[in-house]
């Protein structure tokens, strides 16, 4: 079954350490100015949980 | 206080021996880390970016190096690595930091050709100590090819939150080792903010000094870099008129403005966070605080001046638990016009809690006791969704003591004021009375104004280019030591615990109208609130 991250924009502080630690899953929407998850068939497990790991905010699920 | 005269020092005649106003003059006495020109280029070295598929590394720091080299400021040899988690290859990278450029760099331009070649591209694991033994057989392997010395410099362009584990990868690689024969120097960059409070800084200088030593590490404040705020200490102390009368004696106040128009734009998360204070004031205000408090260094060097502004930390009187709101005033700027558009409340822009309680506007009053200012109140204020965009330092002179001129212009005489323009004008400026032209007996204030661009576009340097240049000279002037870090952090604690945790935090926040709080609103705030001395 796939697992997709979600993040608690109310919580997120928009340090960017998702962007950093698994660009391939989270990037800054330019328009809104948020981090939101890529739309991916399959998601990289591994980085997903070193990104959950390091947010300041644990606001990644 | 309104200028109808002005005078500029280029009008005035001089003499033979006299340095041509306007002009640059040279501070002797300066150690030899001190950069003077391209003659006095830094040593080869390698610049190793972690955190390069990032904005700050296109935005700032790839456009700073290329314009060093452009002007033949970069080290004779050189190269640049960058390193991030996105898969890249070294003409990917390039490509990427070609197009952060803009029109600065064409794809034909010959100089970017000679710049790009020597931009290479690593993917890293953050959480791999491999992932960093290969980046130093990297290194080692391209120091070896060219020939190079092991100079290494590590940028952190990343998230605070993975300050310390990368600088504890780096250090377990051997990255932070110096002064061996297989080494030339290790020096590490990390951006502001240091810590969100005195036990996260701490921590943070722990795990860099498990690994690199005080002078290789170079806490970075682009702040400090900027041409103006770098001229206070040398137009505080390469001139003898202004430091006899820089006391408590002669000045009646000092005020340090950082007003914008902006809100929080795109930065909602953080700045919900962080809040002016820990945005503006525990950095740059602080810092401007400094230079313009500071007793002369015994000498213009990196430790020497840090001295200095360490002292002035270590005087701080301590804010009055009690009595916050005498020195204190926090704002939260509401709905309201900006330059003729409708702007949204703080509350309301996406990504604030409705019910926010972060501060986007301080106004704070500090004494400092010590004997040149016990008495003389600091102003440091800053705020977002002001009326007005600038960034000055204004120092009042107390009005003369005895007015000979009471009897025909009764006994108020404006008093003299010094400006340290930054933004818009980055200028200085001193206003003194004049006799008004005519004849009857009047008064006009007048001002004596230096635009400090005038006549000298290519000394400017921007702040991110003079701070990479003086990492590779190795010269820790213009960046921060961390006791002055600590003594920030412990300066602000009352005020952030006061913001944060206590229950009447809704009645310290003053709702302010965007785009109505000008530099004569402010003013009239700070007499209103903060009563009595």
């Amino acid at each position: 079954m796939r697992q997709v991250p979600v993040i608690d924009i109310r919580e997120c502080s928009d340090c960017g350490t998702c962007l950093e630690l698994c660009p391939s899953v989270f990037r800054r929407n330019d328009a809104s100015g948020f981090i939101e998850i890529r739309d991916l068939p399959e998601y990289p497990e591994d980085e997903i949980l070193e990104a959950i790991r390091w947010c300041p905010r644990a606001c990644i699920t | 206080m309104v200028s109808q005269g002005l005078h500029n020092l280029k009008d005035q005649r001089v003499g033979a021996d006299s340095p041509t106003p306007g002009t640059l003059t040279t501070v002797t006495g300066v150690p030899a880390t001190t950069y003077r020109g391209p003659a006095d280029r830094p040593d080869p070295c390698t610049l190793v970016i972690i955190g390069a598929s990032g904005d700050l590394t296109e935005r700032k720091i790839i456009p700073a190096l290329f314009d060093l080299f452009r002007r033949g400021e970069m080290p004779t040899r050189f190269r640049v690595v960058g390193c991030a988690r996105t898969d890249l290859t070294d003409q990917g990278f390039r490509q990427k930091m070609r197009e952060g450029l803009h029109e600065k760099a064409g794809s034909g331009d010959p100089e970017w050709k000679a710049f790009s070649e020597r931009l290479h591209y690593r993917t890293i694991d953050y959480s791999d100590e491999v992932s960093f033994a290969a980046l130093r057989d990297y290194l080692d392997h391209g120091a070896r090819e060219t020939g190079m010395p092991r100079n290494r410099i590590f940028y952190l362009a990343i998230p605070p939150s993975l300050c310390e584990l990368t600088v504890g990868m780096i250090g377990r690689a051997g990255l932070a080792a110096e002064g061996t024969e297989a080494c030339g120097c290790s020096r590490i960059v990390i951006e502001k903010p240091f810590g969100r409070d005195l036990k996260s800084a701490a921590d943070l200088d722990r795990t860099l000094h498990e690994h690199f030593e005080e002078h290789q590490i170079f806490r970075m404040d682009h702040y400090l870099a900027k041409e103006t705020v770098q001229n206070i200490l040398m137009f505080r102390f390469a001139n003898a008129i202004f430091e006899p009368i820089w006391n408590r004696r002669y000045v009646d106040s000092v005020t340090v403005r950082a007003l914008e128009t902006l809100g929080v734009e795109h930065r909602a998360g953080y700045y919900e966070q962080a809040g002016v204070l820990r945005d503006m004031f525990q950095n740059h205000m602080m810092q401007l605080l400094a230079l313009m408090a500071m007793d002369p260094p015994s000498a213009f060097e990196a430790d020497r001046v840090r001295d200095e502004k360490v002292r002035v930390y270590r005087s701080l009187r301590p804010f009055p638990v009690g009595r916050l709101n005498q020195y204190l005033i926090l704002g939260q700027y509401g709905p309201g016009v900006v330059r003729g558009k409708q702007v949204p409340g703080y509350r309301d822009e996406p990504g604030v809690k409705p019910d926010s309680l972060v501060p986007t506007f301080a106004s704070m009053r500090i004494f400092i006791d010590n004997w040149r200012w016990q008495g003389t109140p600091f102003y440091l204020i800053s705020g977002k969704r002001m009326g007005e965009k600038v960034t000055d330092i204004t120092i009042q002179f107390k009005e003369v003591p005895h007015s000979v001129f009471r009897n025909v212009l009764g006994e108020h005489i404006s008093a003299n004021r010094l400006s340290l323009g930054i933004y818009p004008d980055e200028r200085i400026s001193l206003m003194f009375q004049t006799k008004h032209p005519g004849p009857r007996v009047a008064l006009t204030p007048v001002a004596m104004d230096f635009p400090y661009a005038q006549g000298r576009e290519d000394a400017l340097m921007e702040a991110y280019e003079k701070l990479l240049l003086d990492c590779m000279l190795g010269d820790q002037m213009l960046f921060l030591r961390q006791d002055s870090v600590e003594l920030c952090w412990s300066f602000l604690t009352p005020i952030l615990n006061a913001c944060e945790t206590c229950g009447d935090r809704s009645e310290m926040l003053l709702f302010y109208e965007s785009g109505t709080l000008d530099i004569d609103g402010v003013e009239q705030l700070n007499r209103g609130r903060m009563e009595g001395r």
